[in-house]
């Protein structure tokens, strides 16, 4: 039987009821990166401080390189239906967890960037990290959360479009991919920025 | 107080109220028509009140530097 049942007459649906426990998840899990940069600035520690940023961006990446490399493989070999399946679980378990990590390792690298002291907007290399970061909120703000979105939308119709969903599943995680180059060529900047400083 | 970061963590949070609010305005008009279930919308508005939260402890962050 499908999970998301429908009632002609009434016109409801009902949610996946596993949507929720995975947004419950992903909120938890979204809440420790945040938490631990407030921990890493209340106490002072440039130690926790680096730690935070390098693992959460770190996550980010390996996050997103999974999807790009791995994931499209995988999602172009399922038909229409497990790709739908795939989509009503991986959309409310990434739905906080992926903003928290980004807003925390850029938030985490202006704080490092700030107590190392090469925090310089006329560096050419703080601008092109400026850059690409702009480029990569502005995907995950126009593209991954109005995607995420309109796919809980979807799913909340009696009758939800299955190609839609597939359709914007994909394009999430293609785009997973692009960000995962673009942090690539970040990564490739702080290293820059680390060991040779900002010009 | 880290005035640059407290302007960047809230023109972020200008843009997700702006993009999370255009939808969540248009699912909420799709639900009174009865359009999409209302435990849909449901799923919006914890999304919404999640995401504030943890734009709220990051701004809190503005204030230890």
């Amino acid at each position: 039987m499908s999970e998301v049942s429908y009632s002609t007459q009434t016109k409801t649906v009902e949610f996946p009821q596993y949507t929720w426990s995975l947004m419950r998840w992903s909120f938890v899990i979204g809440l420790i990166p945040v938490l631990a940069l407030i921990i890493a600035l209340a106490i002072n520690s440039f130690y926790l401080l680096q730690y935070v940023h390098v693992l959460c961006g770190g996550t980010w990446t390996g996050f997103d390189l999974f999807m790009g490399l791995v994931m499209t493989r995988i999602m172009r070999n399922l038909d229409i239906t497990a790709r739908v399946e795939v989509a009503k679980r991986l959309t409310p378990t990434t739905f906080f967890i992926m903003p928290s990590l980004a807003s925390v390792t850029i938030a985490a690298g202006i704080y490092v960037a700030q107590k190392m002291g090469i925090f310089d907007l006329n560096s050419p290399w703080i601008i092109a990290a400026g850059i690409v970061v702009l480029i990569l909120s502005g995907q995950g703000f126009g593209v991954f959360m109005p995607n995420g979105l309109r796919i809980f939308i979807e799913l909340s119709k009696p009758k939800p479009n299955v190609e839609k969903i597939a359709k914007l599943n994909m394009q999430n995680i293609r785009l997973a991919g692009s960000q995962a180059f673009f942090q690539v060529v970040l990564i490739l900047i702080m290293a820059h920025l680390a060991v040779l400083g900002p010009y | 107080m880290n005035t640059g970061a407290l302007i960047a963590i809230l023109a972020f949070f200008a843009v997700l109220l702006a993009i999370f609010g255009s939808i969540y305005f248009s699912a909420s008009k799709a639900a009174k028509n009865g359009e999409i279930s209302p435990k849909g919308l449901r799923i919006l508005q914890l999304g919404l009140i999640g995401h504030i939260t943890i734009l709220l402890l990051l701004l809190i962050t503005a204030f230890l530097t």
